[in-house]
């Protein structure tokens, strides 16, 4: 699928809770459709206070000279290759803008301060995440901007998958594994309670970790899934709970 | 000793991680030893049943009882359905009326479990066996899916087993003189409800294998009807050797000598689910019907009476009949009472609605009273009866009043700031300073770069409005106060506003004909919100009242971060007097809203139209300074937090109390319901600039 909405050059939009992948799926496909070249991939990630300027570029003053300096998202268009900006509703509205021209079909960045029409390389293409999870309804994408792109959803996997996922990526054995992903499926259950996305592969990943360099379980989980994942007493010790009830 | 109160928060959380659905856990008294935890025993859908406190230490010892019921529901004991019996091809039972017409007649109320059980002579022991196979089955089964859990449930039957072997009744007598069977069964009946270390223990003195019978129980593969075929066999190996007709009069089972437990009232609702759908389906038949000519459905009707000759001509109505046995009538009564039945049984529907427990200020006592009260947090769905477009329209006017005051706080936006160190603009005066600087020898200011910052009044504001029978009565205006204190009447307004008078109340009073307290709350509401939405700022309007501590209601019409929607106009008018006022709970429910919502300055305005009051708030009825006390404490709390309070009341003897109650300076007394708008606005506009 993002194959082909690369082939067709058309931006993609990443729907998602946090940690579910959609970075380590950017990177991969990165890798896959420009085998060759080191720097086909520009992340970046969005906070609240990024501005247009931050992506396109301001000038800087070097010496006696002001020089005007290109932001990652212009280097990307103009070189090519995968700009991926994570979290994208983060980012203040006036990024909305520079987006809107460049995912229709003019493909181009203008550059308000010096007045230049960057016109996007061939190879280059728009990759954006969103998650919906995110308390603030503000910051909802527009239909605007959402209808330029395709959007690919994602989630947690199922918990035979996920355990699959954990073993590969940490290399603990199926049976720790697999515990862990129950504790993903279970802790999953209270996304209402203060944490809206539960507890991600990536923590259930980085416990496994733990393991596997030698802590045992229980510590392991608690310092990756139930410190990490809320600082209220009453659902830390709830998912303690769980956690003592899954591993043996 | 352990009390549910000191680990309910947690332990809720906990099991709504482990069924995946939201439980309630209610409180059934103190623990005797005996706590129903059987599956015949009390169950409904949406709750889970414990103890109030349990011997011992262990917290895990309240994770076992609650991960014993949740296992009902993950394993599968409430699955049992009377085909999957059938398919077993089994003759189950010994009772000699069992499968006749009138046994099915009497059954036909009660759930597979129940009618099972019946259809045995000595109900008792088929009911306690099988509950021994199948909390055996649902351990195992729990155990090697949370492995975790282990440790906590052999401590658990360690300890229950000690306490089962040391109760008097341990025996079972292998032969049992036919005679004697009548002293059995009482023997045996005294064991019913019993726990499950108690009932093993007890078997474990008959002539069973026990424990070789329960070990195929504890593969995955089995389901509960393998419970019910051991416990039938085990009943059969045990009674072959009684002569139980002598003992036992052979008369039809008597369905109503045991009340309906609610594992039944869970079945019904099953049932009235299924019958809803049955209406519906129903009811886009008739309509169908309904959009067709009706001379034709005559027509077509006469001529399929006539002569058959179109029978897919005949009306739909009679084909609604002849195919559900009911006519749609018919269908809705039978829902209704339904309806009412299991509201009845299982209280208040509370599927949606999510509980919590607050702490209550004991001031006789100068303690708290651990998670006294109980309060219901559910949506306020809007009324149909209630159009919220008249509300709009006559909010109106006012609106622009309100947003007038409240544009005078300064709006939130972009600034732009120069100097700085680093931003996305050059600042060239800052840049011409630098240069002059460099040119003249100094050490020029690095900072020339200018920034638009985001100047943002990081507030949320919460509205928790009274909805307490009191505010139905007719608003307060400065010219007929005087009028309503000479008329005998009104001589005791506390009568009126007792919530038991509430219907009287409602009936010799035509509603509409006065504006209400309720009526002024909710437009004030209304125009404070809409005028908030064009200033964008956060709030949220809740709803209070309820009626005794476990019972508190509060309701929420616009959450902290939704919207304002459509949907949020009607459910602020749908606010409508409802019962008591137990400040307490609410204010302390808003504060933990606040809390979450993470802005950095949070306000909590207060409408109230009298002194909190509910039926056990304090020890003697009428008094109120308890519940004042609490609510004080309720509001200290809340400030401690760092929330600012305000209270606003159109109850002209409030200066008594409300001095008590909130910080000095921190109420309001309006004269005139009227003015409630505008003094609204102001006291925002005061507290948030």
């Amino acid at each position: 699928m993002f194959r082909a909405a690369f082939e067709a050059r058309l931006p993609v939009l990443l729907k998602g809770p946090t940690g579910c992948g959609k970075t380590r799926f950017v990177e991969a496909m990165a890798h896959e459709l420009y085998p060759s070249a080191t720097d086909a991939l520009t992340t970046i990630a969005c906070h609240e206070d990024l501005t247009a300027t931050d992506l396109v570029g301001r000038y800087l003053l070097l010496g006696d000279e002001s020089r005007w300096s290109d932001g990652p998202l212009t280097r990307a268009v103009r070189t090519g290759g995968l700009c991926y900006l994570d979290e994208v509703v983060e980012a203040r509205k006036d990024t909305t803008v520079l987006i809107h021209a460049l995912t229709d079909h003019r493909r181009v960045l203008p550059i308000e301060k010096t007045g230049e029409l960057v016109h996007a390389d061939p190879g280059f293409l728009l990759v954006i995440s969103y998650n919906p999870g995110y308390q603030s309804v503000l910051k909802d994408l527009k239909p605007s901007t959402r209808q330029r792109f395709v959007s690919l959803e994602f989630d947690y996997p199922p918990e035979p998958q996920e355990a699959a996922i954990i073993a590969h990526e940490s290399g603990i054995d199926d049976a720790l594994a697999e515990r862990l992903a129950v504790i993903g499926a279970r802790v999953r259950n209270l996304r209402e309670h203060g944490f809206e996305d539960g507890v991600s592969t990536r923590l259930l990943i980085y416990a496994a970790s733990l393991m596997n360099g030698g802590i045992e379980p229980r510590r392991a989980a608690q310092a990756a899934i139930v410190t990490a994942i809320s600082d209220e007493r009453t659902v830390q010790e709830a998912v303690a709970d769980i956690v003592d009830a899954v591993f043996p | 000793m352990i009390e549910l109160a000191q680990v309910e928060a947690p332990l809720t959380l906990f099991v709504e991680g482990m069924a995946g659905t939201y439980l309630h856990v209610r409180p059934t008294g103190a623990y005797d030893g005996h706590a129903p935890l059987s599956a015949f025993a009390s169950q409904s859908a949406d709750a889970i049943y414990l103890p109030e406190s349990l011997p011992g230490e262990r917290a895990a010892d309240y994770r076992v009882l609650a991960m014993q019921q949740v296992a009902q529901r993950l394993f599968g004991t409430f699955e049992l359905t009377l085909p999957a019996l059938v398919a077993t091809g089994v003759n189950f039972g010994d009772h000699p009326t069992a499968g006749t017409r009138d046994a099915i007649h009497a059954e036909a109320r009660l759930g597979p479990l129940h009618r099972l059980r019946l259809r045995y002579r000595l109900p008792w022991l088929f009911q306690n066996l099988f509950e021994c196979f199948e909390s055996a089955r649902l351990d195992a089964r729990t155990v090697q899916a949370y492995p975790g859990l282990r440790r906590h449930y052999l401590a658990w039957h360690r300890d229950t087993g000690d306490r089962a072997a040391s109760a008097p009744t341990g025996v079972f007598p292998p032969q049992v003189d036919p005679a004697a069977a009548l002293t059995l069964q009482m023997e045996l009946g005294a064991l019913h409800e019993r726990r499950d270390a108690e009932r093993r223990h007890w078997l474990a003195g008959s002539a069973l294998p026990v424990d070789a019978l329960i070990a195929p129980l504890c593969r995955d593969s089995a389901t509960v009807i393998d419970s019910v075929l051991l416990a039938d066999a085990s009943y059969r190996a045990l009674t072959a050797t009684l002569d139980l007709a002598s003992a036992v009069p052979a008369t039809a089972p008597a369905p109503a000598a045991t009340p309906e437990t609610s594992a039944d009232w869970m079945e019904r609702k099953v049932r009235l689910k299924d019958w809803e759908m049955e209406q519906a389906g129903l009811k886009t038949l008739l309509m169908n019907a309904e959009l067709l000519d009706p001379a034709d459905v005559d027509a077509a009707e006469n001529e399929g009476l006539a002569g058959d000759i179109k029978p897919e001509g005949v009306s739909l109505k009679k084909v609604a009949k002849a195919q559900g046995g009911l006519d749609p009538d018919a269908l809705e009564r039978k829902l209704a009472m339904e309806r009412s039945a299991l509201r009845h049984a299982l209280g208040e529907e509370r599927t949606l609605a999510r509980s919590y427990r607050y702490d209550e200020w004991d001031q006789g006592a100068g303690r708290y009273r651990p998670r006294w009260c109980c309060l219901y947090e559910s949506d306020l769905d809007p009324d149909p009866e209630v159009d919220g477009r008249d509300l709009a329209a006559r909010v109106r006017p006012w609106r622009d009043e309100i947003r007038a005051r409240l544009s005078q706080i300064k709006p939130l936006g972009y600034v732009r700031q120069r100097g700085l160190e680093d931003g996305d603009e050059l600042d060239f005066n800052a840049v011409l300073d630098a240069r002059l600087d460099a040119a003249a020898g100094r050490s020029p200011d690095e900072r020339v770069y200018s920034r638009k910052d985001r100047l943002q009044r990081d507030l949320v504001c919460a509205f928790l409005i009274d909805l307490s029978a009191s505010t139905d009565d007719p608003m307060v205006d400065a010219s007929d106060a005087s009028a309503a204190r000479e008329d005998p009447a009104d001589a005791e307004p506390a009568n009126l506003r007792d919530p038991w008078s509430m219907d009287d109340d409602l009936e010799f009073e035509p509603p509409q004909q006065r504006r209400r307290i309720i009526d002024v709350q909710r437009e004030a509401m209304l125009a404070m919100a809409s005028a908030l939405e064009t200033l964008g700022d956060e709030y949220g309007i809740y709803g209070f009242s309820g009626y005794g501590r476990d019972n508190v209601e509060y309701y929420v019409a616009k959450a902290i971060g939704a919207s304002f929607t459509q949907r949020t106009l009607h459910s602020i008018a749908a606010m409508k007097p409802r019962r008591s006022t137990r400040m307490g709970p609410a204010i302390r429910h808003t504060t933990q809203k606040l809390l979450q919502s993470g802005h950095a300055m949070k306000l909590m305005i207060m409408l109230s139209d009298g002194f909190p009051q509910d039926s056990d708030y304090g020890p003697v009825r009428g008094e109120h300074d308890y519940g004042v006390a609490d609510t004080a404490r309720a509001i200290e709390e809340a400030e401690a937090l760092g929330i600012r309070t305000f209270c606003i009341t159109v109850d002209q003897s409030g200066h008594d109390y409300l001095a008590r109650m909130c910080p000095s300076e921190q109420y309001l007394i309006i004269n005139e319901t009227a003015e409630l708008p505008a003094a609204l606005s102001k006291v925002y506009a005061r507290l948030a600039s």
